[in-house]
């Protein structure tokens, strides 16, 4: 009895120290990434172009903050250069208003043109599309919105989602974020 | 004391190895690696043999059916009518960068707002066929089809006349089809109501609809 015992309050004791991290994890390094993706040499220097609808809809300053911090975080090979045209672009901005209900999406395409839908396949395009209706809707705030933008320009570098209650811009939902988190600046340095 | 610590080590043994288990479960959940289409259509026949391809958004996840209600303008039961087009989104030199489906239902009942009963509306719905047995959706959504009545909880769009139905997969369910998803099968079987990962949610709202709309 008096064993038994001992096993149960040692096994109680280690649950209450292991438990915390079985409920939830950040995803780190390899695993904060999908398999598919730009090149790093592309992503070194990425061509990027805005679609009218970007100043039209009123998102060019997070547009432009966003490209901003991400080419601003030390030991990460990111950049941007603006081409000015669709064609040339490998980053692609777009804001709709008149669609299905999503805060924002990024579409990424291969060399043929096919939408890789499962992430897996190496990019030539990627299509990074905010609904600013959606976001009228849900009341969002400035700071929303420009989390939303940073959100979705992780996505173009391959970045997964984070679960909830990790600290990140790759957190899906209504947060205010509008940097990259110590745990994306990390994950970005460790594959940029 | 030297047995007391035996046990908290063997437990803690126990308990890692059952952690780290979680974890990689948690991890493979997210995401599917089945191959590219090639090829957009606008039609497509669904059979067994269809590859579903669920991409992420940034979207609301509702907690209850209130939520839902409460950000519709419009609650229907309807029938789509077979009608679906594929609905490009085009740049000013006429590139795509975007695709979704419009689709055709009539409307046999109306909870709330001001779409007639008899009326014919379209509505968005996110996903496609991007090859004839390829199809694409956002967040686990699955088409109507023509067997089915649908309870929609809809927003008007002031841009046009298309209806978005509130978000995505929580606003459409099937009152002929009173089973729950099974989420061992749910991903890769294309008649399954819902495609996607929140299946206990999708489950739970359903049953709230099905409970209050008939």
């Amino acid at each position: 009895m008096k064993k038994i015992k001992q096993v149960v309050i040692s096994f109680v004791l280690m649950t209450i120290l292991v438990l915390p991290t079985v409920v939830y994890a950040d995803y780190e390094d390899e695993h904060a990434f999908w398999t598919g993706g730009f090149p790093a040499s592309v992503i070194k220097l990425a061509d990027y172009y805005e679609d009218p609808s970007v100043a039209s809809f009123g998102y060019s300053y997070w547009t432009a903050n966003a490209r901003a911090d991400y080419a601003g975080i030390s030991n990460a090979n990111i950049g941007f250069t603006n081409v000015g045209n669709y064609a040339d672009a490998e980053i692609r901005f777009f804001v709709v208003s008149y669609g299905d209900d999503y805060g924002g999406i990024m579409n990424p395409y291969t060399s043929n043109g096919t939408l890789d839908v499962f992430m897996t396949n190496t990019w030539a395009k990627a299509h990074v599309i905010m609904n600013d209706k959606f976001m009228d809707d849900n009341n969002f705030t400035s700071t929303n919105r420009h989390k939303t933008t940073i959100h979705e320009l992780g996505h173009a570098f391959s970045m997964r989602h984070q679960v909830s209650p990790t600290i990140s811009v790759m957190r899906q939902g209504l947060l205010n974020y509008t940097d990259p988190q110590p745990l994306d600046i990390s994950n970005l340095q460790w594959k940029y | 004391m030297k047995k007391l610590l035996q046990s908290i080590i063997i437990s803690g043994v126990l308990l890692s190895t059952t952690a780290c288990g979680l974890e990689q479960d948690s991890f493979s959940n997210d995401t599917t690696t089945k191959k590219v289409a090639s090829q957009i259509v606008a039609d497509a026949t669904v059979n067994q043999k269809t590859k579903i391809a669920s991409m992420h958004a940034d979207f609301i996840i509702y907690d209850s059916l209130s939520e839902i209600e409460k950000n519709a303008d419009s609650i229907v039961l309807a029938e789509f009518t077979g009608q679906r087009q594929l609905n490009e989104y085009k740049t000013a030199e006429g590139y795509t960068f975007h695709q979704n489906s419009i689709s055709t239902v009539n409307i046999l009942k109306a909870f709330k707002g001001e779409i007639d009963v008899g009326s014919t509306i379209q509505t968005f719905e996110p996903g496609f066929f991007q090859k004839e047995d390829e199809y694409v959706n956002l967040e686990g959504y699955n088409l109507m089809n023509e067997a089915g009545k649908y309870i929609l909880f809809l927003k008007k769009n002031e841009a046009g006349p298309v209806f978005t139905i509130v978000g995505m997969y929580q606003g459409k369910y099937d009152v002929t089809a009173p089973n729950q998803v099974d989420a061992q099968v749910n991903k890769t079987d294309i008649e399954s109501e819902y495609l996607g990962e929140n299946v206990d949610q999708f489950n739970k709202l359903k049953q709230e609809v099905l409970a209050k709309y008939k």
